[in-house]
């Protein structure tokens, strides 16, 4: 589907990140796009970090695939609670649910299995409703990315290192470094190109 | 039918509705239409006698063939449905400024009988003239009653309805009136008139049909209305026509500037506006072609123009040169969100988002949708803000303040883990010998851990930190009830927990 609004119109309706995502994408996550979180350590904090003020934006946010999230830990990155649905599902309906809620939520999370051959049909339903779908990834898998990549409209962001804080024994905080990455597929891509 | 369930409703107020009944239909250039099918080929409206052959509206036309027969089945044409909706609002705007659509319905207008009022005197003098304006049209039903629901839920001899008696007048209205979802379960229980569902308690109506149920149980009680989502004028009913000539030579580039131009002088007239309706047309020097589009949320000028290029494109081969081509805007929208906004009318995004959250609560069951709220405060992770079955309504309650900082023995003071395991998974806690972890009776590690299994995996412990011990009821000289670590691997950071001899992954930071 081809966007007919300008550049200054799509940077104006960029929504905002927050913690490290924030310095590594200093303008935000344009409606209508999908926004890959991937590394090992810390990625579902870093994920939860930076949708907080998405969370307060927008009008409804939905969670699927985060059957062992609790909401303190949301509670806890910053995100207001009065807007956020989670849908619990057997593990072969996630991706129907959340066709379904693509196309009444302006924010949808997903986790990474949720991703397959239908990706783009699903992408295609949240860049018509413009909101935006944030894949949290623990493992980067080529194939999964391939199909993230034909989805098309994708920003990526890579966890490379995580500080936990504490002055006690216990942890009181987490202190992700991101990057803006690639996806695998597109990085098989530069090489070929390079090596050519 | 009133089609546009979820509406926000509005407080009643009394109204003169000018109704036309398949307006497909009457507008169709062609008299002897019997059936009007749209794009898809269902059909939109249809005759008495194509209706008494058991055809109606909303059906599947592959559906239809033998009962087709000899039937005259026709395409609706929009350009001849919008020049009929436009001459029944300038034949009202002729009576009184206080004409507007009906929401959800493209065939009825309403008049405000409180604004119009002052022009005439009475009622009966407003209501005289209007059915004197539309007299020249066939199949418009005029009606005044107490609000926009009671007058369409008529049909033709129900009559007017004086002033307050709307409620009783429709309560003598069969059930069947109603959406099928709605009246077939109600007739099954014995009700058949509108009346007796008016009397039902409103709790009864929610617990049996949700929101959709207690949307109809208002509008029939007359404590809401349907909106009238947009007030005419006259201004409002003139064709915006766009239209350029074509000169020998120029270039596709130049024509599509110059359209751009024209269309967004046009734009701009409308101030706030989008077109939702276009009909692109191309004169050549064999004919003309045309085509209707339509995109309800709104559209760009871009993607008009685009369309005027398409069709100028297939003109090309077998029509000769173009002469002119243009764009008449036949209607406008406010801009909305795409998809699941209704022509200016608040509250439908959040009726949608609702209805998918009871789908999935039919299908998944009512656990299924979770919202998180302020819950029985205890020790646990999931206990202070735990995940709750969403009840409805839109956004949920806000959370009041938890108490969770007070002294609870056990709780685990720190950041939440990302990830709670409720409840928590059994786990394999090693020293270098492969050997189990212990405790002793006071709470100290017997041996250093260094494997950690859990789910069929095997992590590396970098790191443990505690342990942690929970006594309960120590006055009673019972053993530590259990223990916890924290266990530092190379891919996370996990409570671990030993209770009843064994050890339990509670949670992790991921």
């Amino acid at each position: 589907m081809t966007s007919f609004l300008s550049a200054a119109q799509l940077r104006d309706q960029r929504l905002e990140l927050a913690g490290a995502a924030a310095h590594v994408l200093n303008g935000g996550v344009a409606r209508g796009t999908a926004l890959v979180i991937h590394g090992g350590l810390g990625v579902r904090w870093a994920a939860l970090e930076a949708l907080a003020p998405m969370s307060r934006r927008v009008d409804a946010v939905a969670l699927v695939g985060f059957d062992d999230l609790p909401a303190a830990a949301l509670s806890a990155a910053g995100w207001s609670l009065d807007r956020v649905v989670r849908v619990v599902a057997p593990p072969g309906r996630l991706l129907d649910v959340a066709a379904h809620l693509a196309e009444v939520v302006d924010l949808l999370v997903v986790t990474e299995h949720l991703v397959d051959a239908r990706w783009p049909r699903l992408l295609a339903r949240v860049r018509r409703r413009r909101g935006v779908v944030a894949v949290v990834e623990h493992t980067c898998h080529q194939s999964r990315h391939q199909v993230l990549a034909a989805g098309g409209s994708t920003t990526v962001l890579e966890v490379v290192g995580v500080d936990v804080v504490g002055s006690t024994s216990v942890p009181e905080r987490l202190r992700v470094r991101l990057v803006r990455g690639t996806l695998q597929a597109q990085r098989a891509l530069h090489v070929v190109e390079g090596v050519r | 039918m009133i089609d546009c369930e979820g509406v926000a409703l509005v407080p009643p107020e009394r109204v003169i509705v000018c109704a036309v009944e398949d307006l497909p239909l009457r507008a169709h250039p062609r008299q002897d239409a019997d059936v009007v099918v749209d794009g898809r080929s269902q059909v939109v409206a249809c005759s008495a006698r194509a209706r008494a052959a058991g055809i109606a509206p909303g059906a599947e036309l592959t559906r239809l063939r033998a009962r087709l027969g000899a039937f005259s089945v026709v395409e609706r044409d929009l350009v001849a449905e919008e020049h009929l909706r436009r001459l029944l609002a300038r034949n009202l705007l002729d009576v009184t400024p206080a004409v507007g659509w009906v929401a959800g319905r493209s065939a009825a207008l309403a008049i405000t009988v409180r604004a119009a009022r002052r022009y005439y005197g009475d009622e009966a003098t407003l209501l005289e003239r209007v059915r004197s304006r539309m007299q020249g049209f066939d199949g418009v039903r005029v009606v005044v009653a107490d609000s926009v629901a009671a007058a369409l839920l008529g049909r033709d001899g129900d009559g007017d309805h004086p002033s307050g008696t709307s409620r009783q007048r429709i309560a003598a209205y069969p059930l069947h009136r109603l959406p099928p979802w709605l009246s077939r379960p109600l007739r099954a229980v014995g009700l058949r008139w509108i009346g007796d569902f008016q009397q039902l308690e409103p709790a009864a109506v929610a617990a049996r049909f949700a929101h959709r149920g207690l949307w109809w149980h208002r509008l029939v009680r007359l404590e809401g209305d349907v909106p009238i989502v947009r007030r005419l004028t006259d201004a409002s009913l003139e064709p915006d026509v766009v239209e350029v000539t074509v000169e020998e030579g120029v270039d596709e580039a130049a024509l599509r500037f110059e359209l751009s131009g024209a269309l967004g002088a046009l734009s701009d007239a409308h101030a706030g506006l989008q077109p939702t309706r276009w009909r692109a047309w191309v004169a050549t020097d064999r004919g003309a072609l045309e085509r209707v589009v339509e995109r309800p949320p709104g559209a760009h000028i871009a993607e008009i123009v685009e369309s005027v290029r398409q069709l100028e494109r297939r003109s090309r081969s077998e029509r000769g040169r173009t002469r002119r081509l243009g764009v008449d805007v036949l209607a406008w929208t406010q801009p909305q969100p795409p998809q699941l906004a209704l022509d200016g009318v608040a509250g439908f995004r959040v009726a949608a988002l609702t209805q998918v959250l009871r789908i999935l609560q039919y299908r998944y069951g009512a656990g299924a949708v979770q919202v998180p709220r302020s819950g029985p405060v205890g020790r646990g992770w999931n206990e202070a803000t735990p995940w709750v079955p969403w009840t409805g309504g839109w956004p949920v309650a806000a959370l009041e303040p938890s108490a969770a900082t007070g002294p609870w023995p056990g709780r685990v003071v720190g950041l939440v883990p990302t990830r709670v395991w409720e409840p928590p998974v059994a786990a394999q806690l090693l020293d270098e010998d492969g050997e189990e972890v212990t405790f002793d009776a006071e709470g100290v590690v017997r041996t250093a851990p260094a494997t950690l299994r859990s789910f069929d995996t095997v992590e590396r412990v970098r790191e443990v930190r505690g342990p942690w011990v929970v006594r309960e009821r120590w006055w009673e000289q019972r053993r530590a009830r259990y223990a916890r670590l924290l266990v530092v691997t190379d891919r996370r950071w996990c409570w671990v927990r030993r209770e009843h001899g064994a050890w339990w992954l509670e949670g992790s930071y991921e």
